[in-house]
């Protein structure tokens, strides 16, 4: 760890981590600490357990042994939900709610579990419409928007709940090259407001960008974890390089 | 012997008043046997351990045992031991045979939906519960809204049985008609029609009613009478 980020406060810890599907081993002892306005990315090839690792943090996904620190509380089945409440999770395939317009799609959670007033919610709700660029798609269907836009709404959904932390699975893997950017743009918006946020993604050229931190996962092991330019530009593990190797040249 | 219309003129009264008794018997059992449908459905697709398995057995014995023998054995059977009215009893017979019939429609509507809407949900801070009521039940009955009116055609038509506990609906007005008259052709053949004209004005309904749940297919409608 750096001097800097030992002075910050953690907001997640993952310590020694282990989950099984029946014989197979998805997380294998794996530790990891997300401090605070830091943007870790996690990358690897597939199988490797970097969305299995990411789901742990808010409770989708149960482990086998270790445990889950968030602001020093351990994770467990009673105080899940409370704490999932303070976790942004944006997901692959946008998950918006089918059944209701974007206006509802992003009140209905602080409104019915955060008990937070609908028209102070309402006011918010556009404005970060606004600052992601849909705000004329306030009473438009999920299905009547792009893939770019539903990913967009799913942020918003996330900020509406003010979240300590915001946890991305491939956000951008189920999208058109276009509307990467667009996508992209908005968690680097996120980034420059001091998120704390843990990103799995394979768009290694935004990760060197972003992020803080990067965690190299293979074979349910984080292979490496260290600091971005160290990361890219001076890594001592083989199959890293071979992996980047790859990956940024493609 | 052939159709003759003074017999219906004759009777009419007769056709008329089964004809609102299977009414009444059909409306108050397509709500209840809706809202208990979903309730069942509901518990059936989450499986709770107890609960999930005497919801399914109650589902596959209302399913798979006729519908006359359920009647039977609840107006003769179950009646000795709580009192209550042969039409009580037969609504009871039909929430809970249409019941499972449209439990086993919203558990696989409920099936149907991504697993990514309960995720989001429960990342959201939802409950089990929470993301039931305000996700999945909804989406699930968009999906299986035609499955479901088709089910109230059949419980319009399951009403019929009801005359076996002494019920004066359409069919044991028929029947009585035929007795009186010697005309079957005349008192079944208007029973049938007055059936099929239920039939119709459910399926108007239905028409009128997936148009609201989907905007878009009645754009499209509008567009063509536009055209």
């Amino acid at each position: 760890m750096s001097e800097m980020s030992e002075k910050k406060e953690i907001v997640v810890s993952l310590q020694h981590v282990t989950k099984q599907f029946g014989s197979l081993t998805v997380l294998d002892d794996m530790s990891l600490d997300v401090y605070e306005h830091e943007v870790v990315v996690l990358c690897g090839p597939s199988g490797g357990g970097k969305s299995t690792l990411l789901r742990t943090i808010n409770g989708l996904e149960k482990i086998g042994s270790g445990k889950i620190l968030y602001r020093g509380t351990e994770v467990n089945h009673r105080n899940i939900k409370e704490i999932r409440k303070h976790i942004g999770m944006v997901f692959q395939q946008f998950n918006l709610f089918n059944n209701l317009t974007v206006r509802d799609n992003l009140l209905i959670a602080p409104v019915k579990t955060q008990k937070k007033k609908k028209d102070e919610m309402l006011k918010k709700a556009v404005e970060y419409l606004e600052i992601f660029g849909i705000a004329d798609k306030l009473d438009s269907y999920p299905h009547q928007l792009s893939g770019g836009q539903k990913q967009r709404v799913a942020i918003v959904r996330s900020l509406m709940m003010e979240p300590d932390l915001m946890l991305f699975d491939e956000p951008t893997s189920a999208l058109d090259p276009e509307m990467i950017k667009e996508v992209l743009d908005a968690i680097r918006r996120l980034s420059s407001m001091g998120m704390t946020m843990v990103i799995v993604t394979h768009e290694m050229g935004f990760a060197r960008e972003v992020a803080s931190r990067v965690c190299f996962l293979e074979g349910a092991k984080i292979r490496v974890n260290t600091d971005t330019k160290t990361f890219f530009e001076d890594t001592e593990d083989e199959r890293l390089k071979q992996f980047l190797s790859v990956i940024l040249h493609h | 012997m052939s159709f003759n219309w003074n017999i219906v003129v004759k009777y009419w009264p007769r056709f008329w008043s089964g004809t609102l008794l299977t009414l009444k018997y059909a409306a108050i059992a397509i709500v209840i046997a809706t809202v208990w449908g979903v309730l069942m459905g509901a518990v059936s697709y989450r499986k709770p351990r107890i609960l999930g398995t005497i919801v399914r057995a109650y589902i596959c014995f209302f399913r798979e045992t006729p519908l006359l023998v359920q009647i039977y054995f609840l107006f003769y059977g179950v009646s000795r031991y709580v009192s209550v009215s042969a039409g009580v009893m037969g609504i009871v017979a039909l929430v809970l045979n249409d019941g499972a019939f449209i439990a086993e429609i919203i558990r696989g509507g409920l099936q149907s939906i991504e697993i990514g809407q309960s995720e989001a949900a429960y990342a959201l801070g939802f409950n089990k519960f929470q993301t039931m009521i305000y996700f999945l039940i909804p989406q699930a009955w968009k999906k299986v809204l035609d499955s479901v009116i088709n089910m109230f055609s059949i419980i319009i038509k399951d009403t019929s049985m009801l005359m076996w506990i002494t019920i004066c609906e359409l069919t044991y007005q028929c029947n009585q008609i035929n007795n009186y008259s010697f005309n079957p052709i005349t008192s079944y053949l208007v029973g049938g029609a007055i059936y099929l004209i239920l039939f119709f004005a459910v399926q108007g309904a239905r028409k009128l009613l997936s148009m609201k749940n989907n905007p878009k297919r009645a754009i499209e409608k509008r567009g063509e009478s536009a055209a």
